[in-house]
């Protein structure tokens, strides 16, 4: 089997990204629907239930009450932070420990949570707005690395000498000798996972979004400068480390003064603080 | 040997001998270590901003976020530990630079460039640096002995001099 045709085998088979979610998020979206419909959706899906309930008394959330059941954490959450909850209580089944990336699972979430903090971070000096979609593109970023990574390891030495001999970043090291890079599987994994083209392409260009065209929004150009600012910080390192290419122009496109950069930086280190329950609920695994 | 986490925009100091201090995932940020041979003391502090000129409520509420506040401190906090001032002397490692990023740079550099103006105006020796690079390190430091070490991508761990 080629490189390319076994790759993409693998990315079929990874389980369906779990519906409840995707329910979630349509009811949100729909003016019609009611408290009690969404209790009833999420309470079908056992592990997000229980993520739910683990992570929605974190400070992140700003939660008055403290909350032990579904439906008092769906009432007190309000509509953009249910979408963040269940997306994050969905999404953290997948992050496992990532061979080739030298990462362990815990280490991938807390990239991802980071990501998705600092994203809206950014967001909101920006544009004013912190929008869910934003929150799941930037959580998802890195989710081609999941399947990739046993490839990584396969190639682990070529991609390393191509790297530190050539000075490329690791995502051209990857398309180089695997034929794909793991934002590019990830805009994939995406798709499978039937996301909408804005947040399949900011993960499939998180790397490159100066690679789309300019009608594409600054989605992808927010989660490419969060994800370089949480690697600066040493927030989820793997063994692509800072072999990453970043984009001058991103601040630019954005807007944004290096003092701006530098303050969300200092900010994100608080909302991680806040967001501990909601890093905890991947717990590090077993060796 | 108890190992001490030194995280992100904190510091740690001990002395006592049974003492590891460790840091992990330093990228962009920097640590400097300082230590008194004598009175078998020292500690690490893990800044990610030069400067807290303009962030002053964010340096109040973490004042290990920034070099100009960390390290003063740092060193206050090792003398009230039994630490001599005069004794301390200090190592810095960190400040690695994404690719082609002209920000990260800026603040890669900007970290360690206020680690070794800090230093010297406090008139501390800095006896060693590993610095610069694309890659993340580790560090970690002994208080019986003031060994420090530095981990690098290869995963193996090297002294510091």
């Amino acid at each position: 089997m080629s490189m390319d045709s076994a790759i993409k085998k693998a990315v079929n088979g990874l389980p369906a990204f779990p519906a409840t979610v995707h329910r979630v998020t349509a009811l949100i979206n729909d003016p019609d629907s009611s408290m009690a419909e969404l209790v009833d959706v999420v309470r079908l899906d056992q592990s997000i239930t229980a993520n739910i309930l683990r992570m929605c008394n974190s400070a992140y959330f700003g939660l008055r009450h403290k909350v032990d059941n579904v439906q008092d954490a769906i009432l007190y959450l309000g509509r953009q932070n249910i979408v963040r909850a269940v997306m994050a209580a969905g999404a953290s089944r997948f992050f496992r420990n990532t061979p080739g990336y030298e990462a362990e699972a815990k280490v991938m979430w807390e990239h991802a949570v980071g990501t998705a903090l600092l994203a809206q971070i950014l967001s909101k000096k920006v544009t004013g707005r912190e929008e869910t979609s934003l929150f799941t593109a930037a959580i998802l970023h890195d989710i081609g690395k999941i399947v990739l990574g046993a490839f990584v390891k396969d190639k682990y030495a070529e991609i390393k000498k191509i790297v530190s001999g050539e000075s490329r970043s690791f995502l051209e090291a990857e398309e180089k000798v695997l034929g794909m890079n793991h934002a590019t599987l990830g805009g994939l994994i995406a798709a499978n996972w039937k996301f909408p083209e804005e947040i399949r392409q900011a993960i499939a260009f998180h790397h490159r979004p100066d690679r789309l065209a300019s009608g594409n929004g600054l989605m992808p150009w927010l989660v490419h400068l969060a994800d370089q600012g949480c690697l600066m910080l040493g927030i989820g390192q793997g063994s692509d480390g800072l072999a990453y290419d970043g984009l001058d122009e991103a601040m630019k496109r954005l807007g944004l003064a290096q003092a701006d950069f530098e303050a969300a930086l200092a900010r994100l280190v608080k909302e991680l603080d806040n967001a501990r329950e909601l890093v905890g609920i991947v717990q590090p695994s077993p060796h | 040997m108890p190992q001490i986490l030194v995280k992100l925009a904190d510091l740690s100091v001990s002395n006592n001998p049974d003492d590891l201090l460790v840091v992990y995932g330093l990228g962009s940020t920097a640590a400097v270590m300082l230590y008194d041979a004598q009175a078998q003391t020292g500690g690490i502090a893990h800044f990610m901003l030069p400067n807290s000129a303009s962030e002053p409520q964010r340096a109040r509420e973490y004042p290990a976020m920034f070099a100009d506040v960390a390290i003063p401190l740092l060193v206050e906090a090792c003398t009230k530990k039994g630490a001599r001032r005069e004794a301390i002397t200090a190592r810095l490692a960190g400040g690695s630079l994404l690719m082609g990023q002209g920000i990260s740079r800026s603040i890669s550099e900007g970290n360690i460039a206020a680690a070794r103006r800090i230093l010297e105006q406090l008139s501390i020796p800095l006896t060693s640096e590993n610095t610069g690079g694309n890659h993340n390190r580790a560090v970690r430091m002994e208080i019986s002995t003031g060994k420090s070490f530095v981990r690098h991508p290869d995963g193996n761990w090297e002294e510091m001099a």
